[in-house]
């Protein structure tokens, strides 16, 4: 993040010494500011009002992250309705444009290159993370982006297991390419594209269950396209693509107890 | 009976898609304190391209 020239803070309505308490079990050296009492909550319109105001959670926010320019304006915000569901920091900066230091893997198949990794190496049941997969076409290649007809326009499917949520894969904005022996117009691909599918660890507790003692979880998935080139498509391919994310429980470590 | 209740459940319940400064919205400048004690303004954390603002629940449970 400070790569990207953004400073990094937190806002909750913990009292300091509870701040200081976690700070220190987690290793935390960016701010992590003490919005007591919550003016600052509501201040911005995010104090969860279903929270009844007898109740000791009463001043908590609705959860969730918004990205400032250097004047202070929003660039870009993130906000779930759940509140075990977040999108992680990086997952969000990733959907930005933004490089996230990931160890990756790089997959040479017919006509592209993908280098692929994840926002994240652990996940938390409610985390929602994403997997990047990065291709770059071969020279005067092009694979057909999603909603292209009569050819196989890429795709990434992820195979199904207990404990894992699928998002809808997003897809960057296509150009339009002329195929004069046929004139026609069609949605393609043939600069370097960043695909971003985003998941989420199950926090039901069905899938807590399923997933109690396992330490990471490998997710499976196939990606699929059909290139082409000027004259000639080529055989459609599929993919296999492995990542494993590690997966920790939530933090129940509780702080000292409040006065 | 039952449709009712559950309307106005949600009915107070919002979107936080809704709440708080919208995308182009300045985020207003506030002063906290931090982990340490040391009052701190939004402006004094950021970067020179900006800031990753986030609001969580709690750090105690």
């Amino acid at each position: 993040m400070q790569r990207e020239g953004l400073g990094l803070v937190a806002v909750s309505y913990d009292p300091v010494p509870i701040l200081a308490d976690f700070a220190t079990r987690r290793g935390i050296t960016f701010p992590l500011l003490s919005d007591e009492g919550s003016a600052i909550i509501k201040t911005y319109g995010l104090l969860n009002t279903g929270v009844p105001a007898t109740n000791p959670t009463y001043g908590i926010p609705h959860p969730g992250t918004f990205i400032l320019n250097a004047k202070g304006d929003v660039t870009a915000r993130f906000f779930e309705s759940a509140y075990q569901e977040r999108n992680t920091i990086s997952s969000g900066l990733i959907k930005l444009g933004a490089k996230v230091e990931a160890a990756a893997t790089r997959v040479s198949a017919p006509h592209l290159t993908v280098t692929t990794y994840l926002s994240d190496r652990l996940a938390a049941p409610g985390t929602r993370f994403s997997i990047v997969l990065d291709v770059v076409p071969e020279s005067r290649v092009h694979v057909y982006a999603p909603g292209a007809t009569g050819y196989i326009p890429v795709g990434l499917t992820i195979d199904g297991q207990p404990g894992l949520l699928t998002r809808t894969a997003q897809f960057p904005k296509s150009e339009e390419y002329f195929f004069k022996p046929l004139n026609e117009r069609i949605r393609v691909y043939q600069r370097p594209f960043r695909v971003v599918q985003d998941l989420e660890i199950d926090p039901s507790p069905q899938a807590a269950a399923a997933l109690k003692d396992r330490s990471e979880m490998s997710v499976k998935g196939t990606l699929t396209y059909q290139a082409c080139d000027d004259k000639v498509c080529f055989t459609p391919q599929a993919v296999p693509l492995t990542w494993t994310i590690g997966l920790r429980p939530l933090d129940r470590d509780r702080a000292n107890p409040r006065d | 009976m039952a449709i009712c209740v559950v309307a106005v459940a949600r009915a107070q319940t919002p979107d936080p898609q809704t709440l708080g400064p919208k995308v182009g919205a300045h985020a207003p400048d506030f002063t906290l304190r931090d982990q340490r004690g040391v009052a701190r303004t939004l402006r004094s954390t950021f970067g020179p391209k900006g800031a990753v603002l986030v609001f969580y629940r709690s750090a105690d449970w």
